[in-house]
């Protein structure tokens, strides 16, 4: 267990992580399992008692969540509760303890409780594909190769939903239940709550290897809705995954061309040209992807395309400002800084460092970041390649 | 029991502004706020006799404008003293802000000479049109958006409400130099202005840095504007309004038009106390609330929500559900008991402590915290008297405001798909 002893918050937070394979035949029912894990438990079999028990616990706060990291899957179950010197009148350990060992142990699982779940992911799938830019995104990641994690749709498919039945998720919820759970802590619990979450910890296994995306086929997909805006997706390969040599290097580079204040993307497509109101760039950085999103004027399209893939050429031939990349630096010890000034951004470092079998402190990352050059980041920058293009067009047609 | 993990201090300097500083230690972060108690509904206003105009998205088209200072991107300035910035406009306000893990006294300096000056020409008006209609249609595909926008349009026949703060696609278009020039010299006056300060550093050193920056920027005149509104009747504008989109559920929305309440504190309160009426009969802790979901007139896509203000006042609640008749239903008996039947004393105390504990967290996220100090500022009420008020509220007090409002002036807003 990792405890970060600290008064500064008014809440204790916890975060407990347990790991499966991601893998496409097990990722909708995985998505229905965690939905029934949260919703009712043996000890609070209602929705009203549910909501009662957690508001009369001064708003404490349950959620589960789910986050891919390259071939696995993270399920994450976060707890906040006040510290009990902030409650008028006090918060027990027992009231606390109850809600946690509930929502971990004791879920309710029945067929009512499945057939409501089921349809809640029903209509919440459907609300995705309403979204022009989720569809972009989801669309152009599903294009590429089907043996790698990252053409997985983490929120899972609607096709599998209408065959999958009761026994099935009662099955993956125990699986779930019976998993490791690796934890986390921040605040000052009493000890009480320390030892009940010291008995379920096991300790965690560092990630050993890495499978960044290597397909090499490229891929387009256009759709068509009755939108107002066109929605734009790119994939770029990066061959380069966080425990190697050039991963400081990719983020740079990612900040420079669609994250940091005044980015490339942004300076030139946006202020220069004044084709789009929104675009950036992320990393997936667990499967070796970066992706470039933006909303624009079908019209505009090919322009847009070209503009963007003109910026990483800039990149790998360092055609943009000293100033741009010291920004870009500022801006990454900025958010390394205060990552301490918020319970589970610090404690989701932690696991990290765990995780990656990192152990460089906070004063040997900037410093490693400063020393960063061009060169280094041309370097990761020719490592881009465009596997992948989805485009959520608008529809010419009279409705 | 302790109350507060912060100190915080208030002044009104000689020139108008108002400063709010709250002292975190233990962060490392700061985050500040320059506010302008003016935003999207600022249409039309007067100073003494004099009727002041403006074109609709003025105010947000000036924010767009403001980040140059003689001649230079302020962003980049910024970014090079470590600091992120960004700004929003809202109905009655605008805020400039910036956070940072540095030392905030350089960022803290460039933001108040920022806002308080202005630099704009004809070409960086032109250029920012295009992507201010990008935005515009950004958000004229968000079903929840346009939902709130026919909601508006609904209840609403002359209040300034109605129309988008980014402005209609035609006033976008059109804007001129000249518009915004005037409104940043009848608005960006320090009178009407809120600096908001959440930070690890200490606060006296830095409220004196404020004052002397502040030396240099004097009111522009001996009294502010005042908005004017046009009578708006109790009814709606419409009973009955339809849109369509391409989605695959509808989207459907009630909306009650309720009287303005004019004594800010009073306003709040009564916002409060509707508010956790609508927590305690519109949500899980209504035992109904399974059988609603069990019938599948509720989802995963609802809410209910209210604001009461000076100028406005409403109350809405909206679904994305097929069934649209059934939801209505609901939502009328939800009203009724509203009206009739004082909530539980259990519900009660389990949503004071609900209050209670959203409150205080909120002291631990920067940002939230300064927007809600500066739009306490903008509605004239004290943030921390609002706090102590709600905390003494009693369950009766509770019923006896909402059981009083005439609920009586409704609109029905469909949202539906093509197909339909």
């Amino acid at each position: 267990m990792r405890f970060i002893k600290t008064d500064k918050f008014v809440d204790n937070s916890i975060s407990i992580r347990m790991f499966l394979p991601f893998e496409r035949k097990t990722i909708t029912v995985t998505n229905l399992a965690l939905r029934m894990l949260k919703r009712k438990t043996e000890a609070f079999p209602s929705l009203q008692q549910v909501a009662l028990a957690l508001n009369e616990a001064y708003s404490f706060r349950v959620s589960l969540h789910m986050t891919g990291l390259g071939n696995r899957l993270m399920i994450e179950y976060r707890f906040q509760y006040l510290q009990s010197q902030y409650c008028p009148t006090g918060l027990e350990d027992s009231a606390v303890l109850k809600i946690m060992d509930q929502f971990l142990f004791h879920p309710l699982v029945d067929v009512a409780s499945f057939e409501e779940c089921k349809a809640q992911y029903e209509d919440k799938l459907l609300r995705l594909q309403d979204d022009p830019d989720y569809l972009s995104s989801s669309q152009c990641l599903s294009l590429l190769d089907k043996g790698h994690t990252s053409s997985i749709s983490i929120q899972g498919y609607q096709s599998d939903l209408e065959t999958l039945s009761y026994q099935d998720v009662q099955k993956r919820i125990h699986k779930i239940m019976s998993l490791k759970k690796h934890v986390y802590v921040c605040g000052r619990p009493s000890q009480a709550v320390l030892s009940y979450l010291q008995s379920i910890d096991a300790p965690l296994e560092p990630v050993m290897s890495m499978h960044p995306y290597q397909g090499t086929e490229y891929r387009e997909s256009f759709l068509q809705k009755e939108i107002a805006q066109t929605s734009l997706t790119m994939a770029f390969k990066t061959n380069i995954t966080i425990k190697e040599k050039l991963s400081y290097p990719l983020v740079l580079l990612n900040s420079v061309l669609g994250q940091c204040p005044n980015n490339l993307l942004f300076d030139t497509i946006r202020e220069k040209h004044s084709l789009c109101y929104a675009i950036h760039s992320s990393l997936i950085r667990y499967d070796g992807l970066l992706l470039v999103q933006t909303g624009l004027s079908k019209a505009n399209f090919e322009q847009v395309k070209l503009l963007i893939q003109d910026q990483i050429q800039r990149i790998q031939s360092m055609d943009y400002s000293d100033e741009l990349l010291e920004n870009a630096k500022k801006d990454w010890i900025d958010s390394i800084r205060s990552i301490q000034d918020l319970p589970f951004s610090w404690m989701e470092q932690v696991f990290s460092d765990d995780y990656l079998h990192q152990t460089a402190s906070i004063a040997q990352r900037i410093s490693k970041i400063q020393r960063i050059k061009k060169e280094d980041i041309a370097l990761a920058a020719h490592n881009l390649s465009l596997c992948a293009l989805a485009l959520v067009e608008e529809n010419d047609e009279e409705v | 029991m302790k109350k507060y993990n912060f100190e915080w201090f208030s002044k009104t300097l000689k020139n108008g502004m108002k400063v709010l500083l709250v002292h975190k230690p233990q962060f490392s972060q700061s985050f500040f706020l320059l506010g302008i108690k003016a935003g999207g509904m600022d249409l039309c206003q007067k100073r003494g006799l004099e009727q002041l105009t403006y074109p609709s998205g003025c105010a947000h088209f000036l924010e767009h404008q403001m980040f140059r200072l003689y001649g230079q991107d302020v962003t980049d300035q910024f970014a090079d003293l470590g600091a992120m910035t960004n700004a929003f406009t809202g109905l009655s306000e605008t805020a400039y802000y910036f956070s940072t893990s540095s030392n905030p006294d350089k960022p803290l300096s460039l933001l108040m000479d920022f806002v308080q000056n202005l630099d704009i020409d004809e070409d960086s008006v032109e250029k920012e049109k295009g992507i201010i209609l990008s935005e515009y249609n950004m958000y004229q595909q968000s079903p929840e958006t346009r939902l709130m926008k026919l909601v508006w349009n609904a209840l609403y026949q002359t209040h300034p409400i109605r129309i988008d703060v980014l402005g209609n696609p035609e006033d976008i278009a059109s804007m001129k130099v000249t518009d915004l020039e005037t409104f940043y010299n009848d608005q960006y006056d320090p009178q009407n202005m809120v600096l908001v300060g959440v930070t690890g550093k200490e606060p006296c050193l830095l409220l004196k840095e404020i004052e002397q920056k502040q030396e240099s920027y004097d009111k522009h005149f001996s009294h502010l504007t005042e908005r004017v509104f046009l009578k708006e009747p109790d009814t709606v504008a419409k009973e009955i309004v339809e849109d369509r989109m391409d989605i695959s559920v509808p989207y459907v929305a009630l909306a009650v038009k309720l009287k303005p309440i004019l004594d800010p504190l009073q306003a709040a309160c009564i916002d409060f106390a509707l508010q956790m009426s609508l927590d305690a009969w519109f949500s899980s802790l209504n035992p109904d609330f399974q059988s609603w979901m069990d019938q599948r007139i509720l989802t995963t896509s609802f809410g209910a929500e209210c604001e009461i203000t000076s100028d406005h006042a409403y109350l809405m609640f909206y679904a994305q559900t097929k069934k649209t008749e059934e939801f209505f239903q609901i939502v009328e008996d939800v009203l009724y008991k509203m009206q009739t039947k004082a909530m539980d004393d259990l519900i009660f105390n389990s949503l004071k402590n609900k209050s209670y504990a959203q409150s205080l967290r909120t002291f631990d996220h920067f940002e939230s915290f300064a927007i809600d100090l500066f739009q306490s500022e903008v509605q004239g009420v004290s943030y921390f008297e609002l706090l102590d008020t709600i905390a003494a509220v009693k369950r009766d007090e509770v019923f006896k405001m909402v059981s009083k409002l005439d609920l009586s002036h409704q609109s029905r807003v469909y949202l539906k798909n093509y197909n339909e």
